[in-house]
C-alpha cells in the first residue's frame, strides 16, 4: 500500500478510536451522578452571587456595576475547570488502576489516540455543560434584567480554551502518576502552590509598611516576579488573564491568551503521550 | 505456513532484574501454541510485549510479519485477547460493553455479531445486566466474547479457564478447538496443563525469563521421556528374549523381570507388531502389551526443574 | 542521547513528584515566612505611628500632569526608583535637597520644605537604553490655579510667561487687597447709612458697596526645574551637576505612559442621597436601580490608563501605591464636559428623549426634621448662593431599561458616552436559587430510570432461570 494511503488509514482509524472512546466517556459521565451534582453546585454559586448583587441594588437603590453576568459565569467556569481537572487527573490513573486501559490497548488503541480521546471526552463534557450554562445565564439576564455584556461571547470561547489547559494538565498528571491517590495529591499540590502564591501576594499587599526599605517590599517584589512567571505556567490563570483582556477590549492580549492556552494544552498532551509510550499502560 | 508471532531476542529489564531474557518465539499460522512457565517466569511480561503494552528493552516482535510500529492498527485489528484478569467497565451492561468494543474494532453487522458471540459463550440471557453483577466466570466468558467479536486471526489467551467451572471449561475448549479448525492461530498461556494437552499442538516453556523448550507437543514428550515405553506380560519366561529384543533396531533398552519385560523404543512407527513377532518366534506367548507415555505435566516439571539442561531445539 | 530526558522524566516519577512539589511548597512558604519575620522584626524598631527621623537628601520635587487639565504635586526621594509621567504632556522635575521622612500613617515619604529646601544646579540627562537622547536645562515655572472652584484646570506657566504672570498676579492681588480695604470701609459707611435710613425712612436709601472680585487665577511663586515632555517609553534620567559629575541619588527610571481609550465618565447623583454619587466611568459599567427614582447625571471627560502607572503617578511618594494592580487598566475622570451637549435617553420603545443640562440647588427642609429637596436653580433665587451642582435629570421607572448617550448640539454622539441604566427584578434572586437545583432533579431522574430498567431485567433473568 502506498505510504500516503497508509497514513490516511491511520488517520481515519485514529479519528474513529478517539470518537468511540470519547463518546463512551461522555455518555458514561452523563449517566453518572457527578455531572449533575457539579452542575447543581456550579449553578448554585452564581445564583447566590446574583442574589447578593440584587440585594446590593435593593440596599443602595442605585448601583453602578459591571459584568454582573460575566463574574458569576467565571465562577461557574472555575467550578467546572476544577471538577474537570480533577476528573482528568484521575482519568488515566484510574483506568490503569482498574486495568480497563489494558483491555483498550489490546485493540486498535494507541497512546496518542487514548490521551487525545480522554482529552476530547472532558472537553465534550464541558461543552454539554456550557450549553446548559448558556441557557441558564440567558435566563438570569431575562429574569433579573442584568446586562449580558458584549464580553460574554468572548468569555464563552475563552472558557473552552482555559478548561482545555486544565484538562490537558490533569491528563499529564494522571499519566505521570500510577495511582489515583498520587495523581490527586499531585494535582492538588500544584493547585495549592499557585493558590498559595496568590494568597501570599494578596496578604503582603494588604500588609502595612512600617519600614519602607525592610524585607517586606523585597518579599513583595519577589512574589510579584513569581506571580508574573506563574501566570504563564499555571493552567489555572488563563481564564483570569483572558477575561481581563476581553473586559478592556484588548484583542491582541485576548488572542495571545487563546494561543497560549492552545500551545499549553498541546505541550501537556504531547508530554502525556510520550510518557505513556515510554512507560506503557501498566499501573 | 507463515509466522503469526515471531520474537527475536526479546528482552525486558526492570531496574537490575532481567525479567525476560532473549526470547525467540515462533508461532506459525494455524498453530495452537501453549506458552508455559512457572509463576514469575516472565510469561505475562512476554505477552505484554507481544501485545505492545510494555516496551521491550531490546529485541523485536513481529505479528503477521510486521512490527507494531509499522502496522499498529492493521495488526491490532487482527488480534483477540483474553487477559489474565478481567477488568470491565462495571457500569455498563454486557450488551453495551460489547457494542463499545464492536464500534472500536469497526465490526460489521454489530448487533447480530454481538448476539452471536454472546450465544457462543452462553451469556445471551444476561446481556442487559450491569457488569458489576457478573460473577468471575461470567466475566471470563464475556472477555472471550469480546476477544471473538471481531473474528480475529490470532487469539491470545492468558489463563483463559482459570475462573471457570467444568461446564465453562468445556465450552471454552470447544470454542478454542472450533477456532483452531477454522485456521485461526491460538496462543495460550495457562497452568491447566490437561486442557493445554487437549487443545494445543506446540509448546514453548519459559523459565526464569528464558525460553527453555519449544517444540511440538509429541516431540517434546518424546525427547523428555527418551522415547515411548512398552510393557509386555508373557505367559511364562522366554529364554533369549532379551537378546532377541535388543537386536531390534528401534529398541533402545530392555529390562526383564521373569514374565514381565519393559522396552524403551524410539521412532514414530508402532513397534508392537515387530515385538510380538519376535517373541512368538522364540516360542513365547504374549498375554498383554501396553504403551506408557510421559504427560505434559511431567514434561513441564522436568523441564522447569533447575537441574535440567536447556532443551531448546538449538540446545538439542 | 536520552540521558537528559531520562533525568527529567525521573524527576517526574510518580512516587517522587508529590514529595518534590511538597518540598518546593515548603521552601516557598519558608521564604515568605522568613520575609515576614524579617519585616516584623524591622517593624519592632519603632512604633508605626511615629515618623522616621528625617535626613537631608537629594529629591525631585515634581509637578506631574494628570492627563486632563490639572497638575499633581509629587515628591521622588531616593527610595523611589521610578517616576511615572503622562506621555506628551509637560511635567516638571525640580532637583532639590531637603529633609525627607517616612510618615507611617499614610505610608508615604514627605519633605520638610521649611527646614531645608536647597535647589540643586545642573542639567538633566535623559537616556533611552544607553543612548543619551536629551539634555535639559532648568527653566522657570509657576502654576496658576483658577479661583473659581468649579474650574478644575491648573495652568503651567514657563520661562518669561511665568515671571510675567506672577508679576501681573502680584499687581492684581495688591490692587484687590486695596479694593478690599476700600470695600470694608464702604461697607462700614453703608451700615451706618443704613441704620440712619431705618431710623429716618423718608430719606434716600443708601446703596450697598460692590464686593471686588479677586484675580481669576492665583499664581504660585516662580521656581526652577526641568520641563519633561516625552513620547511613551522607558527612560533613565540623571542630574549632571555643574562640576560635571552625576549628582548622587539623581538617577531614576522615568516611565512615560499614554492612555488607551477616551470616553465619557458619568457621576450619577441619586436624589435621596446627593452627597453619595455613583460612578459609571467605563463603558462596561451599567447602572442598576430597584425602585422609581430620579437621578442627576454629570458627564466628565475620561481616559483609560494603566492602573499601576496611574496610581504611581498620583501617589509617587507612596512605595506601596499601585502594588497588585499591574497589568490592569482604569478609567480616570478628568474635566467636566462643557456646555453644548444634551443627554439622549432611549427607553427601548420608539423615539428618544433629549435632556438639557440644568443647574440644581439642594434646599434643606426647615425645622428640626432632616431632609432636603433638589430644585432647579433659577436667577430669582440667586441670593441663596451658587447652585449645588449642574447635571442632567432622569426619572427612572422600575423594570425599565434605559440607554443614555451624550450628543453634541450638532447631533453627533460623543464616542464612549453610551451607558445602560437597568431596573432590576428583585424577585428573581430566590427563583434562581431554586432553579439551580434543577440539575439534581434531572440527574435523579436519569439514575432512577436506569436503575429501574436494570432491576426489571434482573428480575426477568431471575424469573427465567
Amino acid at each position: 500500500m502506498p505510504r500516503t494511503a497508509l497514513q490516511s488509514d491511520v488517520t481515519i482509524q485514529r479519528y474513529h478510536t478517539i470518537k468511540v472512546i470519547s463518546s463512551r466517556g461522555l455518555i458514561s459521565t452523563l449517566f453518572g451522578p457527578g455531572f449533575y451534582i457539579v452542575m447543581c453546585l456550579s449553578l448554585l454559586a452564581p445564583s447566590i452571587l446574583i442574589y447578593s448583587y440584587l440585594g446590593s441594588v435593593r440596599e443602595t437603590g442605585l448601583a453602578s456595576m459591571s459584568n454582573l453576568i460575566g463574574t458569576p459565569f467565571s465562577v461557574w467556569v472555575s467550578i467546572w475547570g476544577l471538577f474537570l481537572s480533577i476528573s482528568s487527573s484521575l482519568a488515566v490513573s484510574r483506568e490503569k488502576e482498574l486495568g480497563t486501559i489494558e483491555e483498550l490497548f489490546y485493540g486498535p488503541v494507541g497512546p496518542t489516540d487514548y490521551v487525545l480521546a480522554r482529552y476530547v471526552e472532558h472537553l465534550l463534557v464541558y461543552l454539554v455543560a456550557l450549553a446548559v450554562s448558556v441557557c441558564y445565564f440567558s435566563m438570569v439576564s431575562l429574569l433579573t434584567n442584568f446586562s449580558m455584556s458584549g464580553t460574554f461571547i468572548p468569555t464563552l470561547l475563552l472558557s473552552i480554551f482555559s478548561v482545555s489547559t486544565m484538562v490537558a494538565f490533569g491528563i499529564l498528571v494522571s499519566v505521570v502518576a500510577s495511582k489515583t491517590r498520587s495523581s490527586l495529591t499531585l494535582l492538588l499540590t500544584v493547585a495549592l502552590i499557585f493558590l498559595g502564591l496568590d494568597l501570599a501576594q494578596g496578604f503582603l499587599l494588604g500588609h502595612s509598611l512600617g519600614d519602607p526599605v525592610g524585607a517586606l517590599p523585597f518579599g513583595m517584589s519577589v512574589l510579584g516576579w513569581i506571580a508574573r512567571l506563574t501566570r504563564w505556567v499555571s493552567p489555572f490563570s488563563n481564564l483570569g488573564m483572558g477575561m481581563d483582556a476581553a473586559a478592556r477590549g484588548d484583542i491582541r492580549a485576548y488572542g495571545i491568551v487563546l494561543v497560549h492556552s492552545a500551545a499549553y494544552s498541546c505541550a501537556m498532551l504531547w508530554m502525556a503521550v510520550n510518557r505513556l509510550k515510554r512507560k506503557g499502560v501498566r499501573a | 505456513m507463515s509466522a503469526t508471532i515471531q520474537t527475536t531476542g526479546l528482552t525486558k529489564i526492570y531496574g537490575k532484574t532481567k525479567v525476560v531474557d532473549g526470547i525467540d518465539l515462533d508461532v506459525r499460522e494455524g498453530e495452537a501454541y501453549a506458552f508455559l512457565g512457572p509463576n514469575g517466569s516472565g510469561k505475562s511480561t512476554t505477552i505484554s510485549m507481544i501485545l505492545g503494552l510494555v516496551t521491550p528493552t531490546s529485541g523485536e516482535v513481529r505479528l503477521f510479519g510486521k512490527t507494531l510500529s509499522t502496522a499498529y492498527y492493521e495488526t491490532k485489528r487482527r488480534i483477540g485477547v483474553v487477559g489474565e484478569h478481567q477488568h470491565l467497565y462495571e457500569e455498563l451492561t454486557a450488551n453495551e460493553y460489547l457494542r463499545f468494543f464492536a464500534e472500536l474494532y469497526r465490526v460489521p453487522n454489530r448487533l447480530s455479531r454481538i448476539d452471536s458471540v454472546l450465544e457462543k459463550v452462553g451469556l445471551q440471557r444476561y446481556k442487559d445486566l450491569e457488569l458489576r453483577g457478573y460473577s468471575k466466570g461470567m466475566r471470563q466468558k464475556l472477555a472471550f466474547a469480546r476477544a471473538l467479536l471481531h473474528d480475529p486471526d490470532l487469539l491470545v489467551l492468558d489463563e483463559p479457564v482459570s475462573s471457570l467451572d467444568p461446564y465453562g471449561v468445556s465450552m471454552i475448549r470447544d470454542i478454542i478447538l472450533s477456532e483452531r479448525s477454522r485456521g485461526k492461530t491460538i496462543f495460550i498461556s495457562s497452568h491447566v496443563l490437561s486442557e493445554i494437552e487437549k487443545t494445543c499442538t506446540k509448546v514453548g516453556i519459559v523459565d526464569r525469563g528464558r525460553l527453555v523448550a519449544q517444540d511440538s507437543m509429541q516431540g517434546l514428550k518424546n525427547r523428555l521421556s527418551g522415547g515411548a515405553e512398552l510393557r509386555i506380560e508373557l505367559a511364562e519366561a522366554v529364554p533369549g528374549a532379551v537378546q532377541a529384543l535388543k537386536s531390534l533396531d528401534f529398541v533402545r533398552s530392555v529390562e526383564c523381570d521373569g514374565k514381565n519385560i519393559r522396552l524403551k523404543v524410539s521412532g514414530s512407527s508402532d513397534p508392537r507388531p515387530e515385538v510380538s513377532r519376535c517373541i512368538v518366534e522364540l516360542g513365547g506367548l504374549v498375554v498383554s502389551m501396553t504403551t506408557a507415555e510421559i504427560t505434559l505435566e511431567e514434561a513441564f516439571i522436568a523441564i522447569t526443574d533447575a537441574s535440567m539442561p536447556l532443551l531448546t531445539q538449538e540446545a538439542v | 542521547m536520552n540521558e537528559p530526558k531520562r533525568r527529567y522524566m525521573s524527576w517526574l516519577s510518580p512516587g517522587r513528584l508529590p514529595a518534590k512539589l511538597a518540598a518546593a511548597t515548603a521552601s516557598l512558604l519558608l521564604t515568605v515566612t522568613v520575609a515576614f519575620g524579617y519585616g516584623a522584626v524591622a517593624q519592632e524598631g519603632g512604633t508605626a505611628e511615629q515618623a522616621s527621623p528625617g535626613r537631608e537628601q537629594f529629591v525631585y520635587k515634581a509637578i506631574l500632569h494628570n492627563g486632563g487639565g490639572s497638575y499633581i504635586p509629587a515628591l521622588a526621594p531616593p527610595e523611589i526608583d521610578a517616576i511615572y509621567i503622562v506621555a506628551n504632556r509637560d511635567s516638571v522635575l525640580s532637583p532639590r535637597v531637603t529633609r525627607v521622612y517616612f510618615w507611617p500613617i499614610t505610608q508615604e515619604y514627605k519633605a520638610d520644605w521649611l527646614s531645608a529646601d536647597e535647589p540643586v544646579r545642573g542639567d538633566l540627562e535623559i537616556y533611552q537604553g544607553s543612548t543619551l537622547i536629551r539634555t535639559l536645562a532648568q527653566r522657570s515655572y509657576a502654576l496658576g490655579y483658577p479661583t473659581d472652584a468649579s474650574v478644575q484646570e491648573t495652568f503651567l506657566y514657563l520661562d518669561d510667561e511665568a515671571l510675567n504672570r506672577l508679576s501681573q498676579y502680584q499687581t492684581e492681588i495688591n490692587r484687590f487687597y486695596q479694593m478690599m480695604s476700600a470695600y470694608y470701609r464702604d461697607q462700614e459707611r453703608y451700615q451706618d447709612e443704613l441704620w440712619e435710613f431705618i431710623k429716618r425712612p423718608g430719606e434716600k436709601e443708601p446703596t450697598a458697596p460692590v464686593r471686588p472680585e479677586p484675580p481669576d487665577v492665583l499664581v504660585s511663586s516662580v521656581e526652577r526645574g526641568f520641563v519633561v515632555n516625552l513620547p511613551p517609553g522607558l527612560y533613565k534620567i540623571q542630574l549632571r551637576g555643574t562640576d560635571g559629575a552625576v549628582v548622587e541619588g539623581s538617577s531614576k527610571i522615568l516611565v512615560a505612559f499614554d492612555g488607551y481609550r477616551e470616553g465619557i465618565a458619568y457621576e450619577v447623583i441619586p436624589e435621596e442621597k446627593w452627597t453619595m454619587p455613583e460612578h459609571a466611568d467605563g463603558p462596561e459599567q451599567v447602572l442598576y436601580f430597584a425602585r422609581r427614582r430620579t437621578v442627576y447625571v454629570r458627564p466628565f471627560m475620561a481616559r483609560e490608563y494603566d492602573q499601576f502607572a496611574y496610581s504611581r503617578l498620583c501617589n509617587l511618594a507612596s512605595p506601596l501605591a499601585g502594588r497588585g494592580t499591574e497589568g490592569t487598566r482604569t478609567w480616570v475622570r478628568l474635566d467636566p464636559v462643557g456646555d453644548g451637549f444634551y443627554l439622549q435617553v432611549e427607553t427601548g420603545g420608539p423615539g428618544t428623549s433629549e435632556i438639557k443640562k440644568k443647574l440644581y440647588r439642594v434646599k434643606q427642609h426647615h425645622g428640626t426634621a432632616l431632609g432636603y429637596d433638589i430644585v432647579e436653580a433659577t436667577p430669582a433665587d440667586a441670593f441663596e448662593g451658587s447652585p449645588s451642582f449642574e447635571g442632567y435629570r432622569i426619572d427612572l421607572s422600575p423594570g425599565r431599561h434605559y440607554t443614555v448617550q451624550l450628543v453634541s448640539s450638532d447631533g453627533r454622539v460623543v464616542p464612549g458616552s453610551r451607558r445602560e441604566i437597568r431596573g432590576v427584578n428583585l424577585w428573581a434572586g430566590p427563583v434562581l436559587i431554586v432553579a439551580s437545583f434543577t440539575p439534581l432533579l434531572a440527574g435523579a431522574f436519569v439514575l432512577v430510570r436506569r436503575r429501574s430498567l436494570y432491576r426489571t431485567i434482573r428480575h426477568e433473568v431471575r424469573r427465567g432461570s
